[in-house]
């Protein structure tokens, strides 16, 4: 019967032969020995659930509804930069033929951004609204007093105010807009101290500083950019829609969607559950990863397109604002390196308005300082605060220990990459020293995966992840990471 | 099935590539019944379905009885979906058109139709067929074949993924995955525990509805349920004097059959005549002499007979070694391991 089913090109539909057979077979009205013979050497397939899909299946099932769902989410909002960029582009600020006026380009970016706040957030950027309503006030109030105190007071108010979000606000709501929150906060505060410290004369006008914390190509995805870089939007005749301006776009979208599909499916579909835990741990913590990466190329999008993020290099636009450099930190050098590319706006911003304001309390209070910081801005979570505070211990101890082992070897194995006139005896291609710099490269790896495995899909990452899920999960690795960076500050005191 | 065959290389690729509804049918079989024999291995009663034995039990209307032809519909349904999502099966329709206005639900079988077929394939599959009898047997029967598809689409699960700066949910694309079969093979175990039995049932009409029956469920643990309640899950092949109002009605059912679940007795498994012990060898099974148990479960599988101890040598490979390079010498290994027999 099967022998001429098969022999041919075509496959004939076998169903009205064999589907009665089958049926009698499951109401119980003939035995038939030949379909448990059959149903025996069926094949022993690998069980159900730990078989890898198919590619056609994988595409089909996960890949292409991940991409046209990423699209159909992000279509409006490119637009609106896109447009944004038009509108500017009619003022002609400091040329002869000065269009518009600069308080209405101001405020039709405060429009976009809050037409793109509520694609995204609905009802809920009410709360971005009144935080930048009262810091204004605070502002104008604390420079009325002292200029001086401008940027420990908004310091201290948006510490006050990220306290009452945390505590006060619904736990899914909070979470959604913690992103454009902390984006917020870093603007904010960074006014204030450029007003402090004197980089900034002229106080900013109520049209500018709104126009400035809404801007559509920041609000939703940062990155954070300065104020005078903002101010760019006036003279956008200097930034004009060049061959270098699209591939720069093109180039971030390719990459912000291959990292999108990388994060939810190839890696899930590349390791399975059925691998050694610290496989799974590395995994978990490749998909966070790769999310981020996502979020990072998709912002340089939209500031881009909103003409803002270049630099000018002798009457030359370059078009040259990265995020974050997701090979620094696939393979990176040391955790230095790794949370330096992490976020290069806000380790910028960090540098500047945090680490310099805290240097003469001394350095170690310096960089303590700037982690507290970093784990407040991103909310009081005991998840973030913990892993941001355990990278802040790693990172200090493993700087001070390598700098301590390239004095002793005099090699090129320093956290940082060395300049090319340092006054070691082995520098940066001799063999030893990168069979060093990628040993302490894979130690870093393994620290990665450990302080990244908790952003687990667990259905938690709606709501915030609680102080329990976190040590649950630490636990399950027996705290391993910690163990290791203990004994290696240990070793460094002891050499 | 494209082993058994005497085929050429590359038609056996294409075979294996393009499985059709039969191959399908029967990779549906044979995971209920790996799945049957998995849940029952620490039971009494193995699931084990070898001849005269399984017809028997098909024949009455036993808890297992119920349990297979629940888990049977239930394959049935999985394996098609997937099926159709691996593009094994040309009949599933992937209308396109009708999913771009549901935003977030797109099934993990590629699209929504996967499931429907898979569902649809198995209630025209599984209906009584030509034996049409509207005695209690059938009924119970259809009841728990329904019971089956509707574990399998309630078990259809949503996960999301958030997107958004240090992990927020800015953004989120969400997906609807089918669980896998072990699952459903947990949620049925557990129906069958808790199956019901019918206690009373009658066949003539009440006075209010004229097509309905009352019939009366308990289960282990002496709960009852009330008559009403279960009218609106079983009434489908109804005991109507008025023979042209039944017909239309039955065509009615057929349409609406999955709609109808509002009701939560829907949920039960049910089953009509009490299961023999299956200790003894019986035209059930081949009874528990000789069925291998552990210290948990020995005095009720070998049903107080005892059992023996017997000691067996086990070889394993261990303290295997990787040699530079690419080969791996492993040593065998010989212990002694004790199996409890029952008697």
């Amino acid at each position: 019967m099967e022998e001429d089913l098969y022999m041919g090109d075509d496959f004939p539909d076998l169903s009205e032969i064999d589907e009665d057979l089958l049926r009698a077979y499951l109401e119980g009205n003939e035995v038939s020995p030949e379909i448990e013979e059959l149903l025996k050497a069926y094949g022993q397939d690998v069980p159900e659930a730990l078989a890898r899909v198919t590619v056609k299946e994988l595409w089909e099932n996960c890949l292409s509804p991940t991409f046209s769902q990423t699209m159909e989410n992000l279509i409006p909002l490119l637009l609106l930069c896109f447009v944004f960029k038009l509108v500017c582009s009619f003022s002609k600020s400091g040329s002869d033929d000065q269009d518009i006026p600069p308080w209405l380009i101001h405020l039709s970016s405060l429009m976009f951004g809050l037409l793109a706040l509520h694609m995204f957030f609905q009802r809920n950027l009410f709360y971005l609204v009144l935080c930048t309503a009262l810091a204004y006030l605070v502002l104008v109030i604390t420079n009325w007093r002292n200029r001086d105190f401008c940027g420990i007071s908004l310091s201290v108010y948006i510490i006050v105010y990220l306290i009452a979000c945390e505590f006060m606000m619904e736990s899914t709501v909070w979470h959604s807009i913690r992103g454009a929150q902390i984006i917020l906060s870093m603007k904010i505060i960074g006014v204030a101290f450029d007003l402090s410290n004197g980089s900034m004369i002229e106080f900013p006008d109520i049209f500018a500083y709104f126009g400035y914390n809404f801007c559509v190509g920041t609000v939703i995805f940062g990155p954070w950019i300065s104020f005078t870089e903002y101010k760019h939007i006036l003279s956008q005749h200097k930034r004009p829609m060049k061959i270098f301006w699209i591939l720069k776009v093109m180039f971030s979208l390719t990459c912000a969607l291959l990292c999108v599909m990388c994060s939810t499916c190839i890696v899930h579909w590349l390791i399975l559950d059925n691998h050694f835990k610290w496989v799974i741990a590395y995994r978990d913590a490749q998909s966070f990863r790769f999310s981020h990466y996502f979020i990072s190329f998709l912002s340089e999008v939209t500031v881009i397109l909103s003409g803002l993020g270049a630099t000018h290099v002798n009457d030359d636009v370059r078009w040259d604002l990265r995020v974050s450099k997701p090979y620094h930190i696939e393979m990176p050098r040391s955790l230095v390196e790794v949370v330096t590319n992490w976020n290069l706006p806000m380790h910028n911003w960090l540098k500047n308005y945090i680490f310099k304001s805290a240097r003469p309390l001394g350095n170690f209070a310096a960089v303590f300082l700037t982690y507290v910081a970093s784990a407040l801005l991103h909310g009081l979570n005991f998840q973030l605060a913990a892993v941001l505070l355990s990278l802040g211990i790693y990172t200090y101890v493993e700087f001070v220990f390598r700098n301590k082992l390239s004095v002793i070897f005099d090699a090129c194995i320093k956290a940082r990459k060395c300049k090319d006139n340092c006054e070691h005896k082995y520098k940066n291609k001799h063999p030893y020293v990168l069979a060093a710099n990628l040993l302490f490269g894979i130690v870093g790896i393994f620290h990665l995966a450990y302080l990244g495995l908790m952003f687990d899909t667990g259905g938690q990452d709606e709501t915030g992840y609680s102080m329990e899920h976190t040590l649950k999960k630490w636990s399950s690795l027996n705290f391993l990471s910690h163990w290791v960076i203990l004994g290696t500050f240990l070793f460094h005191l002891m050499i | 099935m494209c082993d058994l065959m005497l085929l050429q290389r590359k038609q056996r690729k294409m075979c294996r590539r393009d499985k059709g509804v039969a191959d399908t049918l029967l990779e549906a079989i044979r995971l209920s019944t790996q799945e049957c024999e998995y849940q029952f291995k620490a039971e009494r009663w193995n699931c084990s379905l070898e001849g005269q034995y399984r017809l028997n039990v098909l024949k009455k209307g036993f808890k297992e009885t119920s349990f297979l032809y629940a888990i049977s519909s239930a394959s049935l349904v999985h394996t098609f979906a997937r099926a159709c999502s691996r593009g094994s099966i040309d009949r599933c329709t992937c209308d396109e058109s009708k999913n771009l206005q549901n935003r977030e639900a797109w099934l993990w079988g590629g699209c929504g139709d996967n499931i429907r077929f898979g569902l649809k394939f198995s209630r025209r599959f599984l209906r009584a067929g030509k034996r049409r009898s509207k005695d209690i047997r059938a009924r119970v029967d259809q009841h728990n074949i329904r019971l089956g598809r509707k574990v399998v689409k309630s078990a259809v699960s949503t996960r999301c993924k958030c997107h958004g700066i240090s992990g927020s949910c800015s953004v989120q694309t969400c997906w609807r995955q089918l669980s896998t079969f072990l699952h459903i093979g947990n949620l049925l175990k557990n129906k069958y525990e808790n199956s019901y039995k019918v206690v009373t049932y009658t066949n003539h009409a009440t006075g209010k509805s004229p097509l309905s029956d009352e019939i009366e469920l308990e289960n282990d643990s002496g709960n009852r349920l009330k008559p009403i309640e279960i009218q609106t899950s079983i009434m489908d092949n109804d005991t109507g004097r008025d023979r042209k109002s039944r017909k239309s009605k039955r065509d009615r059912k057929s349409s609406t059959d999955d709609e109808m679940d509002i009701a939560p007795r829907s949920n039960l498994m049910v089953h009509l005549d009490d299961s023999p012990t299956f200790c003894e060898a019986s035209s059930y099974s081949y009874g528990t002499s000789g069925r291998v148990c552990d210290r948990s479960n020995c005095d009720v599988m070998c049903c107080g007979r005892g059992y023996n101890i017997r000691s067996v040598t086990v070889k394993r490979a261990c303290q295997c070694q990787v040699l530079w390079c690419c080969d791996v010498k492993c040593k065998q290994c010989v212990s002694e391991k004790e199996v409890f027999l029952c008697k």
